[in-house]
């Protein structure tokens, strides 16, 4: 076929009018969408750090800005048990879920057993049925152990819905990591926990500790199940604005509320971050 | 001289899969000693096996006399270059290559000197800062190299290490590749795909196919005495000519319809046997037809003066009196139905005995000395018996 077939240079497709401008307007209409559902998912929450700063109990009239909630909040010794224990829970959650999830990814990645992918779906579990479902569940197991509910309970039921988390999390940083890095370990002398100590951990740092933070967060936040198995006098901060509420909305909630909102984010930030390097 | 790596009877199967089918093979020291075949051949799964990646399913494997069943890869006394160099992203260039003495528990100034001295040899020194993310291919190869040399394996194991580089930096890689294994006198085994590289650096190749090892042996063993079509084929070009077996006293003729070609064999063969006569285009010999003078072939003088009477003709004079008296030799008439200039050579597709085509290939020397040929000539094609081998499938 001769050169001369095809013109030196693509020629330029004219575009009807019409069709550049629809096309000008899906455009604007996009980030009209965007600009919306941002608002409508936002505008409650900047509502209630907004009120957060209101000088008044009531809620609804601004008076002015101030401080005060904030300082009432600091001066609740039952917020300040709450938040404790809430600390307490995720800390423990999160070290033992981190531990329990990492080996789980490491055996789902890089192993074969028996029943491998029975276990495989089994493991999303946590993550796909609702939370009221998990949180009964976990109440009943917990009624026919004849276990008596405390801050443990509370303790054992998030790190069971945990390890799902941080075993997916993780996973997904082993299965981009290539086997091949291991197998040149082993062929330079590094026995299995050689490899995993010196070459597999490292790489995977990245992804256990955006687990971990995910983790921590989810334990920080979790109202449904924690009220279910909560025993008596074992408040975590979720549950603690749930009964503050009952006795009335103040601005106090909005203030412990809003610094929740806040360290929730940071966290969550922090952990895809992580996941991105 | 002693042998460091020996497959006795060696089968892998992956399921219903056989990657490699009862293999005998046996590496002596030292030896540069190369795998080669198309990918799916089994090559790969073998130096697996060697380097303790899989375990045979049937066989035994020996590595310095030893046998090597159960013996995980890092107790094995061999080192990989990976295809990929497999560098470890969060190591440094050093650290990568003190990997493996601080497994060996070697003492740390000793570690430092070797390493040292490892990147020295593949010329890295300034490098080893540096994080493997921050090197190019042929670097991070050269780091590989040095960090499983550095160990002093009995045996390394390279799996098509030059694989990802491009054409000029492997040409020169492979030198230096032969040229490191000669300095430091360990036996390598190399896996590759690429035949040229292979005949390059290799003391022995096997050719591989289908997890059946079709051949073993010199370079030049192999080219020139290709046991099978498929060696034939894929080492090199080459053209096949199908014919049956009709005499075989040192030299084996086959007939082609009403004529009939001639090679030598070193395979058992039958009269009446389907074959293929298998010859390279560079050793076939392209004339003119009908009558030429000296200066037009490229035939020894002294042959020529002895056909006619000790004197070379200063006329024309009929080429075929000369092939004529050359022994075990053919010539066969053909029509050139393709001529291609490629610098260093010229290709002609030629038509011979009614159907068959021919490649051949001429050298080109320079103006003065080729003779060449246009499409529609009729030329003469000769080879002497050696020059082709008879094949069966």
């Amino acid at each position: 076929m001769s050169a001369t077939t095809f013109p030196a240079q693509p020629m330029k497709q004219k575009v009807p009018y019409g069709r550049r401008l629809q096309a000008a307007f899906n455009k604007r209409a996009l980030l009209w969408l965007a600009v919306g559902l941002f608002l409508f998912l936002y505008i409650p929450i900047i509502i209630l750090i907004i009120y957060s700063f209101n000088e008044s109990r009531q809620i609804g009239i601004w008076t002015g800005f101030s401080w005060r909630w904030y300082g009432e909040l600091l001066r609740d010794q039952a917020v300040l048990d709450a938040l404790k224990l809430s600390l307490w829970v995720a800390t423990w959650s999160t070290l033992i879920s981190t531990f329990l999830g990492t080996l789980t990814a490491l055996a789902m990645e890089r192993h074969r057993f028996w029943g491998k992918i029975t276990y495989d779906a089994i493991l999303y579990l946590p993550i796909i049925i609702p939370d009221i479902v998990m949180a009964l569940s976990t109440l009943l197991f917990f009624v026919v152990l004849g276990v008596a509910l405390s801050k443990y309970t509370i303790l054992i039921a998030h790190v069971a819905f945990n390890i799902s988390f941080v075993a997916i999390v993780v996973r997904a940083r082993l299965a981009d990591m290539s086997s091949t890095l291991e197998e040149a370990a082993s062929d330079l002398g590094a026995n299995e926990w050689q490899t995993f100590r010196r070459v597999t951990l490292p790489l995977l740092m990245p992804g256990i500790v955006s687990g971990a933070l995910l983790a921590f967060t989810l334990s920080l936040d979790d109202f449904v199940i924690t009220f279910f198995v909560a025993g008596p006098g074992s408040t975590t901060l979720p549950v603690r604005v749930y009964s503050m509420i009952r006795f009335g909305l103040t601005p106090e909630v909005n203030a412990v509320s809003t610094l929740m909102f806040l360290g929730s984010t940071l966290l969550v930030i922090i952990s895809l971050v992580l996941q991105r390097r | 001289m002693s042998i460091s790596v020996k497959l006795d009877h060696v089968t892998k199967q992956f399921g219903e899969f056989t990657a490699v089918h009862d293999m005998v093979l046996e590496i002596a020291d030292g030896e540069f000693f190369s795998m080669l075949g198309p990918s799916g051949c089994g090559k790969t799964t073998t130096l697996r096996m060697i380097a303790g990646f899989e375990q045979p399913t049937s066989g035994e494997l020996y590595i310095m006399g030893q046998p090597v069943a159960g013996i995980p890869a890092y107790r094995r006394p061999v080192n990989t270059v990976f295809q990929n160099y497999a560098l470890f992203p969060h190591m440094t260039v050093a650290q990568n290559v003190a990997f493996g003495l601080e497994m060996a528990k070697v003492p740390k100034a000793e570690i430092e000197k070797r390493v040292k001295e490892a990147l020295e040899q593949v010329q890295m020194s300034p490098m080893s800062q540096r994080k493997p993310t921050q090197l190019s291919g042929g670097q991070q190869q050269r780091v590989a190299l040095a960090r499983a040399l550095v160990n002093r394996p009995k045996v390394l194991l390279l799996d098509e290490p030059l694989g990802a580089l491009d054409l000029k930096l492997r040409k020169a890689m492979q030198l230096e590749l032969k040229q490191i294994q000669q300095e430091v006198g360990i036996t390598f085994i190399y896996v590759t795909h690429d035949q040229e590289e292979a005949m390059t650096m290799s003391n022995r190749i096997a050719v591989m196919s289908n997890g059946l090892v079709q051949q073993i042996g010199a370079p030049r063993a192999i080219y020139e005495h290709p046991q099978s079509r498929f060696v034939a084929d894929f080492i090199g070009e080459t053209n096949f000519l199908e014919g049956n077996v009709t005499e075989m006293n040192g030299v084996v003729k086959m007939a082609v319809g009403n004529d009939y070609l001639i090679g030598r064999t070193d395979l058992p063969l039958t009269i009446g046997q389907k074959a293929y006569l298998a010859i390279r285009p560079e050793k076939i010999n392209i004339y003119p037809q009908g009558k030429v003078t000296v200066r037009d072939v490229e035939l020894d003088a002294e042959q020529i003066a002895d056909v006619f009477g000790g004197r070379v003709p200063s006329g024309p004079f009929d080429i075929k009196q000369v092939l004529k008296q050359e022994h075990e030799s053919m010539y066969v008439n053909g029509k050139v139905e393709e001529a291609i200039y490629i610098g260093t050579d010229t290709r002609y597709r030629v038509r011979i005995l009614g159907n068959q085509q021919l490649i051949v290939r001429v050298q080109n020397f320079g103006d003065r000395y080729d003779t060449t040929f246009e499409v529609g000539d009729e030329v003469l094609l000769h080879w002497p018996a050696e020059n082709a081998r008879v094949l069966t499938e």
